[in-house]
């Protein structure tokens, strides 16, 4: 087991040695402790932090994004919307969409357009589906 | 399905320019169950048919879809690419008190989560478990290196780098539990690879994005 402390001061280090560009999809739960967590070890210190929060609620991701920019003033945190990530074809026009604002984002920072850690925890764990009110459990 | 493995590989497929681009390896996490794989129902991949559809089921061949695949982009991405698949373990996300959810659910991890948190170690809180997903872009699951370049034993923080899941130190693809610790491949996998499953996994994977990209259904 790698103890907390351990992982914490991994994570400083991680957030402390290069400025980082990160994107999260689905950040209703796990993603959104890390999106968090990755916020917080940034806080004031860190060498600089842009975000990408690819989600389906706005008003949740909002929500998300105040307490983030509490923890970490000097990031900044993109809500990119989706809405059905199960079907390919919205993940292709999220990701083209995605790249276009960190493309602008990049040039207008004078920096490189990249991603450094992609984290993806979108899935559907209720018993039924929100529309259709069938068993969407076994469709995860 | 889609959403645990399709739709994942799709995203790390799509933004791959990008994650190239990174001047460190960059990282690919998917949160989910590496630990699940257990049946292979080998000549129904997509579980199409309703019998072979199920919660264990999909759990299993997502948890197998997602090693050979991120087994066969670490190994084309050398110096570049790192990916693991994490179990967070048992995390009192919102999700457990959803008013979707069964009352007797809600109401017994009401109760339960408290003594859960104590007396189950893999049970996390919500703080501790976004710590530990980010723990998974350290450098104890680093990129594969190219051939002759030497991989140091140990992270800066002391900690050995991990075992890719096909056996090689810092090979580039991890299967990691909620505590940092390598999931282990089951006895099935030295069989599987001999059988070719890594390319039948990647063809399937890849005929599956073509049909959809070029508007067909994909019925493999």
């Amino acid at each position: 087991m790698v103890d907390l402390a351990t992982v914490r001061s991994s994570n400083t280090r991680l957030v402390s040695t290069q400025p980082l560009v990160v994107v999260v999809v689905g950040v209703a739960g796990i993603g959104g402790y890390a999106l968090r967590a990755l916020a917080a070890t940034h806080g004031k210190d860190g060498k600089g932090l842009r975000v990408y929060i690819v989600a389906r609620t706005a008003a949740k991701v909002e929500a998300l994004i105040l307490d983030c920019q509490k923890l970490c003033p000097a990031g900044h945190f993109h809500f990119v919307q989706a809405n059905d990530l199960a079907l390919l074809q919205e993940v292709d026009k999220t990701c083209v969409e995605l790249i276009k604002v960190e493309e602008k984002q990049a040039r207008a920072a004078g920096d490189k357009a990249r991603i450094d850690i992609l984290i993806m925890a979108h899935a559907n764990f209720e018993p039924w589906h929100p529309r259709q009110g069938i068993s969407a459990f076994f469709l995860c | 399905m889609s959403l645990l493995y399709y739709s994942r590989m799709r995203f790390t497929l799509s933004l791959l320019p990008l994650l190239l681009a990174s001047s460190l390896p960059a990282h690919v996490i998917s949160v989910y169950g590496p630990g699940r794989d257990a049946t292979l129902i080998a000549d129904d991949l997509s579980l199409r048919d309703p019998k072979n559809y199920g919660f264990m089921s999909s759990g299993s061949h997502a948890a197998y879809l997602t090693t050979f695949f991120m087994e066969h982009l670490a190994a084309q991405h050398p110096g570049h690419l790192a990916l693991t698949h994490y179990y967070p373990g048992l995390v009192f996300t919102d999700a457990i008190f959803s008013p979707r959810l069964p009352a007797w659910f809600r109401g017994f991890f009401y109760y339960a989560r408290p003594l859960l948190l104590y007396f189950l170690p893999m049970a996390l809180t919500a703080e501790e478990c976004g710590d530990r997903v980010l723990f998974n872009a350290s450098s104890r699951f680093p990129c594969r290196l190219s051939d002759g370049e030497a991989m140091p034993s140990k992270t800066d923080e002391g900690v050995d780098v991990a075992a890719s899941s096909d056996g090689i130190d810092g090979g580039g693809a991890y299967r990691v539990n909620w505590n940092g610790e390598v999931v282990n491949t089951g006895k099935q996998y030295p069989k599987l690879r001999e059988e070719g499953w890594l390319e039948k996994v990647v063809r399937h994977t890849m005929e599956a994005f073509e049909e959809i990209k070029a508007g067909r259904v994909f019925t493999g």
